[in-house]
Formats: structure tokens, C-alpha cells, sequence
């Protein structure tokens, strides 16, 4: 990649968390009858009139303001034309010159350099149809489907600056705008039920050249994955028809994902000429400073400030602190367990790994965790106590999640009470050094390391009972050294 | 207009020609354009755009759910209703 720069801008589709429809009061609810939640407006009947819901403004505006954009005062919705069977109208109402949202972005994280990725707009605009291809996909379809519940659902279009230099930005940038629509609850952003949906264009350029190279628009990305394996497969393709002297073609190509390739779609030359024109149908936007400021307090702290103030308040590292905010259920989690436990290093270690590997495998997000903060709280009680070792804390928590039951419970029920008096230690330690004289005697050579095994075999005995610590300390008082 | 751009129009806006039309149209479309041009002479510098006749914020409406059509009376007007789904001919065009 010596020679090429690569250049890439995103957009990217998310569906409103409205209970109706924008301009109707369909219900918006997923996975529904077929056809059963449409109505004239939606379905383009002549003589309808479409009505804007106040609550998709203000979530199109707390996008707006997540992505650090000005909010236009004033903004236009404008017909989009063109011909697909998901269009019943064959025009979308979209916003096209005078955009709602404008001149944001969005900053990353990259190989531990910030980079900022400008957003061009923000705007608000509908949903079309879903269509099912009969066969294995569009290409071979014989024929579609046409289900509509989805057409009129109030979208976002977010529209990046051409700022994205690789497949894994690429990708990266999208964790992340999901994370911030996630968290200013605008969209629930699932990829695989279509409510947050991808496009991307990519050119190569010589690097140092300041002119872009011909664009390709790279369709049906239908997860993260998708999105940064498409864009790779699709710079070796640009590169290899760049450097053997040949032309890219402006085109619309379709990511096929079980053969791993782009295929060409249909012309971008003779298609894409929309014919905007502003929608009669509609007064113009107005959103007066007053409400913006309004929906401005509806914000949540973000995850950028969120983490900040991690590192600042907690002493976190800033691995920690990106982890523990990378949801905002994880980071809610975080912090109502250190309500009860302040101690910002066990928590943060205990929530990062242990409780994230057992909400993975039970398939839960942090805020569905049949383990409340406040049960992990009493479990880590007993850790600060010694009360159980850390080894036996891990199983412990495996059961508060199979049964519910509390830490307390669990440990007096299984007699899991670590054995911290030295009565008893001392005697598992003699039976311990008596059995292992070769051990010993390193130790008492000077080989420190034998001292690991001797412990283990101690831990062993008890069943990971006995206090790590006192006995390590017992066996040094015992051998003298 | 010429013919090839009038046959452009035609084809964007899903719209069919006869000979006839073919024939006729460019001139008469030419001398629309014409007319209409004349507005290019006014002076509109300092004129704000225009987007909608009448000054007026727009309405809106709270976020709330409100009955759909019955099923039956959504795919009334479908020519090829399957399942519940209304049915068109493939999208993608052969190369």
C-alpha cells in the first residue's frame, strides 16, 4: 500500500426510538404480522397528508448533538425520486440542502492516536419497505416480497466527511457511533434487525495527492465485520485495476459475504438522478434555540466525558476506563457496585473480566444480570475480608449466576469460608513439607520459586480454602527463610 | 430539448414515447423552457428563498400510537399478494 492512500466516507442509516411512525401514527414495533402496521399515509395513498412526530425531531437533534453538529434552526424536507418496489410513494421525504443537523464529529481512539472524523450532516428522513428475495439473494431473486411495516419508521442519515483512511477505522468509527447513539438512547442500533444500517464509498488516491480517485458505493453490509472485510477486499481490487493501468469504474457494488467479494450492482452513471425538490406536503423545520437547549439536558454524560472522569474519579487506566464505558449498562454496573464497595481496582477488575465472561456466556447485557450490582458488592465484601480466595470467589460468582442466590448463601451452604486461623493451616503445612522433602529442600537452597509449588500443593489440600498469603508467610516462618 | 434529452426524461421519470410524441415534444418542450426562462431576468439577489408559500411553523404531532389499516384492506389493492406480502418481479436488472 506503499503508493495508495485510501479514502473512505460512511453512511450510515439509524432508526429512531419513536413508538409511531415519523409522519404517521403506525406503530413501529419489530417483527410484526406482515402489512398488519401500515396505514394510508405510510402506504402513499393519494390525498394523505403526512404529520411530523415531535419526539423523531428530538432524537434526530440529540444525534445532532452527540456528534458535537450545529442544529440548523431552520430545515427543509425535500422529496427524494426514484423507482424500487420498497418505495411506495416512489419518493422518500428526506432532507436534502438544508439538513436538520450540520458540521460535526466524532473522535477515535486508533492505535493510541485520537482521530477526528468530521460528520457533513445529520438528517432526519423515513424509512422505506423491506423486501424478502425469493432464492438465495437479490441477485438471483426470481421475485420480492414487499412487507411495509417498516416504511415511514423515522431514520437518521449520518453522513461522514471522506476522513476515513482504512477498512479498520472504518469500523472502529462505527463501534463507536453506535456507542454514542446507544447511550443518548436514539437508536437501539441492531445490525442484524436492520435498525442501524451501513453504506460506504471508497477511492484510492496516489499518495500526497489532494484530488480524489474514482468512488465505489459498497452495499448490504449488514454487520461491523462486513463492513471493515468488504472495504479490504475492495482497496486490493481498486489497487489491482489502478496499478495495471485501468479505470474504476463509478458504480454501486453489492458485499456478498459467503464468498467474500463485491459484485457490480447497476450503473452509478445512469442512476442517481433523485430530482429534489422541497415537499409541498410539509412546512419547513423550525427548532428554536429554546427546545434545542431543552433536548441538550435530555443528554446523558457521553462516553468520551464518561471515561474521563473514570480515569479522573476512580484512578482508572485508560484500558479500564474504555472497557468499563464501552456500554453504558457496563458503566452503570461499574458504578452501583462502588456505591457499596469502594474500591475502585478490585470492582473495575471484577466487572471487566469475571462478570463480563459469565453475562457473554449466559448471552445477558450488564443491566439484565441476574447478579445486581449490589449482589457483586457482597460477594466482594468477602474478598476484602479474605473471607474466600479469590479462586474460590470466581466459582462463587459462576453460582450466583446459575442460582441467584447471594454470595453470603452460597459460601455458608458449600462451607467455602476461607481458612485464614493458623491452627489449621499449620496443619495442612506439616503434612505438606513432609510429603515434598525435594521442594523443601530447594527452598531452603535458595531456590525461592519452590515456594509456589509448596503453597499449591497447600491450596490443593484445602480445596482452595486456605489463605494464600499465611501460608506462604507460615511456610517461610516454618522453613526460616 | 433534443430528442436525447427528452428520451432521458422519459426514461428517468418511467414515462413511455410514441413516434408521435417523439416527434412533437422537443419543440414543444423547448418553448416551455422558454417562457419559463423569463424569470431568469428578475433580479432576486437579496430575496431569500422561497420553500414553502405561506410563513408558518410547522405542525407537529406527539409521539403516539394510533390504529393501522386491517390487513385485508392494506393488500386490497395489490395485484399479486402472497402470504400476506405484496409480490413484485425481480429488482436487479440482467447485465
Amino acid at each position: 500500500m506503499a503508493d495508495w492512500e485510501v479514502v473512505i466516507g460512511l453512511e450510515v442509516h439509524a432508526e429512531l426510538l419513536t413508538k409511531s411512525k415519523v409522519f404517521c401514527g403506525c406503530s413501529t414495533e419489530f417483527g410484526a404480522d406482515p402489512n398488519s402496521q401500515v396505514c394510508p399515509i405510510c402506504m402513499g395513498l393519494p390525498g394523505t397528508l403526512p404529520l411530523l412526530n415531535k419526539r423523531a425531531v428530538e432524537l434526530a437533534v440529540k444525534a445532532g448533538l452527540a456528534l458535537q453538529c450545529r442544529v440548523n434552526q431552520f430545515s427543509v424536507f425535500a422529496r427524494k425520486q426514484y423507482f424500487y418496489p420498497d418505495l411506495v410513494k416512489a419518493y422518500q421525504i428526506s432532507q436534502d440542502d438544508l439538513p436538520l443537523c450540520s458540521d460535526g464529529h466524532v473522535e477515535l481512539l486508533v492505535d493510541d492516536t485520537v482521530r477526528r472524523i468530521g460528520i457533513n450532516r445529520v438528517h432526519l428522513e423515513e424509512e422505506a419497505g423491506k423486501s424478502l428475495h425469493a432464492g438465495e439473494d437479490i441477485m438471483n431473486a426470481a421475485y420480492s416480497l414487499l412487507d411495509y411495516n417498516r416504511a415511514g419508521i423515522g431514520l437518521i442519515e449520518i453522513v461522514t466527511e471522506p476522513d476515513i483512511r482504512s477498512p479498520e477505522e472504518a469500523r472502529l468509527f462505527l463501534e463507536k457511533l453506535r456507542l454514542l447513539l446507544q447511550y443518548a438512547e436514539v437508536s437501539d442500533c441492531k445490525m442484524e434487525e436492520g435498525s442501524l444500517r451501513c453504506d460506504a464509498n471508497i477511492s484510492l488516491r496516489r499518495k500526497g495527492s489532494s484530488a480524489f480517485g474514482v468512488k465505489c458505493e459498497i452495499k448490504n453490509l449488514n454487520s461491523f465485520r462486513a463492513v471493515q472485510r468488504a472495504l479490504e477486499f475492495e482497496v486490493e481490487r481498486q489497487k489491482a485495476l489502478l496499478e495495471a493501468g485501468e479505470a474504476v469504474v463509478p458504480e454501486t457494488r453489492h458485499w456478498d459475504e459467503s464468498q467474500g467479494m463485491t459484485f457490480s450492482m447497476r450503473s452509478k452513471v445512469e442512476a442517481a438522478d433523485y430530482r429534489y425538490f422541497p415537499d409541498p406536503n410539509l412546512y419547513p423545520l423550525e427548532v428554536a434555540p429554546s427546545w434545542v437547549e431543552a433536548i441538550r439536558e435530555e443528554l446523558p454524560e457521553l462516553p468520551d466525558a464518561k471515561r474521563d472522569r473514570f480515569m479522573e474519579q476512580y484512578g482508572l487506566s485508560l484500558y479500564a476506563a474504555e472497557v468499563l464505558t464501552s456500554s453504558r449498562d457496563l458503566a452503570d454496573y461499574f458504578e452501583e457496585c462502588m456505591e457499596d464497595i469502594q474500591d475502585p481496582k478490585l470492582v473495575s477488575n471484577w466487572v471487566m473480566g469475571e462478570v463480563q465472561r459469565w453475562l457473554k456466556a449466559h448471552g445477558l447485557e450488564a443491566a439484565d444480570s441476574p447478579v445486581k450490582p449490589k449482589d457483586l458488592a457482597g460477594l466482594l465484601r468477602l474478598v476484602q475480608e479474605n473471607a474466600v480466595s479469590n479462586l474460590v470467589a470466581k466459582d462463587v460468582l459462576e453460582e450466583m449466576f446459575a442460582t441467584g442466590k447471594s454470595a453470603h448463601t452460597i459460601v455458608e451452604e458449600k462451607g467455602l469460608r476461607q481458612i485464614s486461623d493458623d491452627e489449621s493451616l499449620e496443619a495442612m503445612i506439616a503434612e505438606v513439607l513432609e510429603a515434598n522433602p525435594g521442594p523443601v529442600e530447594d527452598v531452603k537452597a535458595g531456590k525461592s520459586k519452590a515456594i509456589g509449588f509448596l503453597v499449591g500443593q497447600v491450596m490443593k489440600a484445602s480445596k482452595g480454602k486456605a489463605n494464600p498469603q499465611r501460608v506462604n508467610e507460615l511456610i517461610r516462618q516454618k522453613l526460616q527463610v | 430539448m433534443t430528442l436525447q434529452e427528452l428520451e432521458a426524461v422519459a426514461v428517468t421519470a418511467r414515462v413511455g414515447l410514441t413516434e408521435e410524441e417523439k416527434e412533437t415534444f422537443p419543440e414543444q418542450i423547448s418553448q416551455i423552457i422558454a417562457h419559463i426562462r423569463t424569470l431568469d431576468g428578475v433580479d432576486t439577489h437579496d430575496t431569500a428563498p422561497t420553500f414553502y408559500p405561506i410563513k408558518q411553523a410547522g405542525f407537529l404531532r406527539e409521539d403516539e400510537v394510533e390504529p393501522s389499516l386491517p390487513k385485508e384492506q392494506a393488500l386490497a389493492n395489490g395485484p399479486d399478494v402472497v402470504d400476506g406480502y405484496f409480490r413484485v418481479p425481480r429488482i436487479i436488472e440482467e447485465e
